[in-house]
Formats: structure tokens, C-alpha cells, sequence
């Protein structure tokens, strides 16, 4: 049962510019065929990007994640019997990744798509390879041990043998997806995030490279600088929970605020 | 035990541009002694405060948290720990204008905990408790879309008292703390066929007003003024009008619009409290 996870997707006001941010420093390529009235679409050969723009009475910043699977109705199938309190929605054909959303026991939403699908976009195109790539995608959420038992299950994940740390990691042979234990007790002297999506990070040839690009690309264009980590007592209390992942060493965001790790492949 | 659902946070990066909106078109008013202008900005309508917050670095940006004041804030996490002793509560730093203790319901639905009357509480918040203001148009709901409604739904009626109310036959259930109604609706996946399914959470504010009508002419007027006014578009396109229509069942609104952030509200004629 082969998966991938091979899509995330970000809601935003400035999409269309945190599109160009991502192409920019991360070399992620547009789709060959945009449809520019609807969202930003970009690939990096494995994962495909969505740059939505955020619509009325909606939450921006990193939304939901999607997985690639062999069979859908199988894999819905497979949810039902992991937990039958939990079901999918199908999508309208519009959308050029999935053919279903569905959700993880603590509501953590996911789009679903099979390679048989009449595929839109980068997630056509998507097979080609390139120096900096999205390696791991950070779910943060309050029963992340039952959550990690179901994408191993459901979707057939392998657990990763990592450091001791109360993570669990689970790939998909190329990306990983990392469930970390959401605790309130975790926000001391900074305001408590929600449960959900909480970063993700790229594997690249060389964090010199990406922190010398960064300045360039801010000095060609100043709406490329994203947001000042680690100021203030509250800054810094955010940028230490994000400095715990052990997948990334170099920290930084999008336009939209989005937190991003990088480290060396 | 009387709690109080009196705080809603809105997080933007138009976060001054946001509480300008709800000063302009609902008269809400900023505090006497309001914090730092670097931080967030706070208004009130008299019992609600509501605080506009920055959004900050990895944060999502949208209706937030709520609060709830209580009388002894050790009583209320012992009462949480004893419904369900997974539950956890967090001491925040002294700086915040309201908030003593964050906690989270069953579904991870995070509000601030206040003790009234112990003198923390600063800017709108102190106010609020010290005056009786009434203005025409108040704050009347908070609506929180959640998976295990039913449960969380006993969880703010067993911790904090507040009764539910008989409301008409729909699967949402009503609280009311004597003057505010927090809503919690359960949410289905299902019920987003035809659009993105939106995460779990606050999902609307709600307004008492004069006259909705009224409201309306504010509206255009306060865009004519300042073209910055304006909110979202609502229903355009096969999936706008998907979420307007499910926006639209809460029973406790009759006109909907969104403020400057995107945040959905809606509003009904009510009288002012």
C-alpha cells in the first residue's frame, strides 16, 4: 500500500506573494497550467504546494496536509474500521489534489487523492527532483500517540526510530509527517496556540546558502522578509517550542507567518 | 457560582484596522487606561471585551479564544480536573489585560480563565466591571464549532453553571451565562460538501442591535467614509454561497457580514442589555 504525502496547502490574504516567496527561496516551480482567479499551486517535485487565498470566516496560516493513497475508498474504508465516529467529504472536482477531505481522531482535517485521479496542476507534473525540497511536515495536536496510530494503520506509515523526545515520526519512505503532543502546560509565558498543523521544514544543499539567498531576496524585494522570530520574552518563549523540533536547525517564516525549519539533507 | 462569558480575542495583522471596525460600526469603546500602544488593543461594549491581538509568528489569524470570568479561578480548575482530570489549565504572565489562567476544553477549545473582583484585570476589562454602561449595540453570542459537542457542551454547563437554554429543534446547544449565549455547534465534516472544510473552533460573533436595518446604513456609510471598512464578500460563487448557507443556520442572526479580518458575525434586533 504505497503513500505519499505529497501536499500541503496555506490559507492566506497575501498568497499570491507567499507563493512567490516559496518559489523564490525554495526553487518550488508553478504549475505549467495556473488558473489565476483560485489559489497558488507549486511543486518541488514530491510535494505539492497550495497558496490559497483565505476566504471569509476562515483561519490563514498552514491548513491542512494531504496523502496520496493507492485506493481511496479503501482508505475510507480503513478510517471507518480504525474509528467508525470518523468520515470523509467528498470534494468538488475543481480541486486539483482531492477527491476527498476526511480527519484524524482529533479532528486534524486531510485531503485524499489517488494516483487513478484526474490530477490538476503540479500534482500532474510532479517528478522531478531539485536541491531544496520539503522533507517533514509538524502536526501538533493533544492525543498525538492515538493520532500516530492512525496514520500508521490507516495509511500504513513507517515509524522512524528517532532520539528520545515524545515525538512520533512516521514517513512515507521520502517525507515525514511529525506528530507532536500538544499540552497547554507547553505555552508558559506566550499565548497557547490551537491544536493542528505547526511547521514545516526543507531538507537543503546548504542553511548558508538559504540564510545568504534570504538577505538577496530581501534586499531585491522587501515584502519577501518574513516575520522577526525571538523577540521579546513571548518571541522567545514561541521560538524555543519551535526550536524543540530536531528535524531542522536554521528557523524562519513565510510572508504569512507561516514557521519554517531547514537543515542540511 | 456565576461565570461570566465577557472576553473574545481576534487575532490579525490588521489588528488595529479591525477594532477601528467594531468601535465605528458598533460603538464599542477602548478602555480608560488602555496597555501599551505596541500591544494589543482591547474594546468593550460594557460587559464583553474584546482584544484585537497582532498575530504573531506561526500563529493562525481569526477568531481566537474567548474567556470566562468566574469567582475563585482554584474552584473552576478543580472542577475541570474532576470532569475530566486530563484537562489542564496555564498560569499566564501578568502583563495580559484579562486573562489569569488559560485552559481548554475536552475538544482542545482553548479559553482565559479571570477571577472577578481580585484586581487584575486592566484596561476594558477593569472597566467593565466597575460600570453598568449600556450602548444599543452589545455583543449577544459566541459560537464555537466542535466535534463532541454534546460532551463539551456538558463540560461549560457541569465546570462553570452556565444553564442550557431551550432553544428550537436544532443539534446545537445554548449557554447562557444570563446575558451572553455561547453556542456550540457540532462539527461534521459532512456539512462542508462543496467547500474547504474548516478546522474545529470559534466559528462566529453575534450582535444585539438596535435595528438591523440601521446596521446596514452604518455600513454603507462607514465604507463611504473609509473604503477600509469594508469586510469580505459573502456567497459569491457556487462556494461562498456553500458557506454562507451553513453560516446562516444559526438561528441568533438575521443579517451576516464579516469585519475587516474576515471574522463572520451576525446580527438580530434585540433590546439592549
Amino acid at each position: 500500500m504505497p503513500v505519499r504525502l505529497n501536499h500541503v496547502a496555506i490559507a492566506s490574504d497575501q498568497y499570491a506573494l507567499n507563493g512567490r516567496f516559496y518559489e523564490s527561496l525554495f526553487g518550488m516551480k508553478p504549475s505549467s497550467k495556473p488558473r489565476p482567479a483560485r489559489s497558488v499551486v507549486l511543486g518541488d517535485g514530491y510535494v505539492g504546494m497550495n497558496c490559497i487565498p483565505r476566504r471569509d470566516g476562515r483561519y490563514s496560516g498552514l491548513d491542512h496536509f494531504g496523502v496520496e493513497v493507492e485506493d481511496v475508498e479503501d482508505t475510507i474504508a480503513r478510517i471507518k474500521r480504525f474509528d467508525p465516529s470518523l468520515s470523509a467529504v467528498k470534494r468538488p472536482p475543481i480541486r486539483p489534489f482531492a477527491a476527498y477531505s476526511a480527519h484524524d481522531p482529533d479532528t486534524n482535517i486531510f485531503d485524499l487523492s489517488a494516483p487513478s485521479m484526474d490530477k490538476k496542476d503540479v500534482y500532474a507534473e510532479n517528478n522531478w527532483s531539485q536541491k531544496r525540497r520539503i522533507s517533514h511536515i509538524a502536526l501538533r495536536t493533544r492525543h498525538a500517540e492515538r493520532c500516530a496510530e492512525f496514520y500508521v494503520e490507516v495509511f500504513g506509515l513507517k515509524r522512524l526510530e528517532r532520539p528520545k523526545d515524545d515525538n512520533h515520526y512516521l514517513t512515507d519512505g521520502r517525507m515525514t509527517l511529525m506528530i507532536i503532543p500538544w499540552r497547554i502546560v507547553d505555552y508558559y509565558a506566550q499565548d497557547p496556540a490551537r491544536t493542528g498543523l505547526d511547521h514545516i521544514g526543507f531538507e537543503v544543499e546548504s542553511v548558508e546558502q538559504v540564510k545568504q539567498d534570504m538577505v538577496f531576496l530581501i534586499g531585491e524585494n522587501p515584502h519577501m522578509r518574513g516575520r522577526a522570530l525571538g523577540y521579546g520574552s513571548e518571541g522567545e518563549a514561541r521560538l524555543k517550542l519551535f526550536q524543540k523540533c530536531p528535524l531542522g536547525c536554521f528557523h524562519l517564516t513565510d510572508i504569512e507567518g507561516v514557521h519554517i525549519d531547514v537543515a542540511e539533507a | 457560582m456565576s461565570a461570566r462569558i465577557n472576553h473574545v480575542a481576534i487575532t490579525s495583522d490588521l489588528y488595529a484596522m479591525n477594532a477601528r471596525f467594531y468601535e465605528a460600526l458598533f460603538g464599542m469603546k477602548t478602555g480608560k487606561k488602555t496597555l501599551s500602544p505596541a500591544r494589543a488593543i482591547s474594546v468593550g461594549d460594557g460587559y464583553v471585551g474584546m482584544t484585537h491581538i497582532p498575530r504573531r509568528d506561526g500563529r493562525t489569524s481569526g477568531l481566537d479564544h474567548f474567556g470566562i470570568e468566574v469567582d475563585d479561578i482554584e474552584d473552576t480548575i478543580a472542577r475541570m480536573q474532576k470532569f475530566d482530570p486530563e484537562l489542564q489549565a496555564l498560569k499566564r504572565p501578568p502583563i495580559r489585560p484579562y486573562a489569569a489562567f488559560s485552559a481548554h476544553d475536552p475538544d482542545t477549545n482553548i479559553f482565559d480563565l479571570s477571577q472577578r473582583n481580585i484586581g487584575f484585570q486592566k484596561d476594558v476589562y477593569a472597566d467593565n466591571s466597575e460600570t453598568d454602561r449600556v450602548q444599543p449595540r452589545t455583543l449577544s453570542h459566541i459560537a464555537l464549532r466542535t466535534r463532541n459537542a454534546e460532551r463539551c457542551a456538558h463540560f461549560y454547563a457541569e465546570v462553570f453553571g452556565l444553564p442550557l437554554l431551550n432553544k428550537p429543534s436544532d443539534e446545537n446547544y445554548y449557554l447562557s451565562d444570563g446575558r451572553m449565549t455561547l453556542v456550540v455547534i457540532p462539527w461534521k465534516i459532512e456539512d462542508y460538501y462543496g467547500m474547504d472544510p474548516a478546522r474545529t473552533g470559534l466559528d462566529h460573533i453575534g450582535f444585539k442591535v438596535e435595528s438591523v436595518d440601521q446596521v446596514k446604513k452604518d455600513l454603507e456609510f462607514l465604507i463611504g467614509e473609509n473604503p477600509h471598512m469594508r469586510g469580505r464578500a459573502l456567497g459569491y460563487g457556487s462556494e461562498g454561497e456553500a458557506r454562507l448557507n451553513l453560516f446562516r443556520k444559526c438561528p441568533l442572526g438575521c443579517h451576516h457580514f464579516t469585519d475587516i479580518e474576515g471574522v463572520y458575525i451576525d446580527v438580530a434586533n434585540g433590546e439592549a442589555n
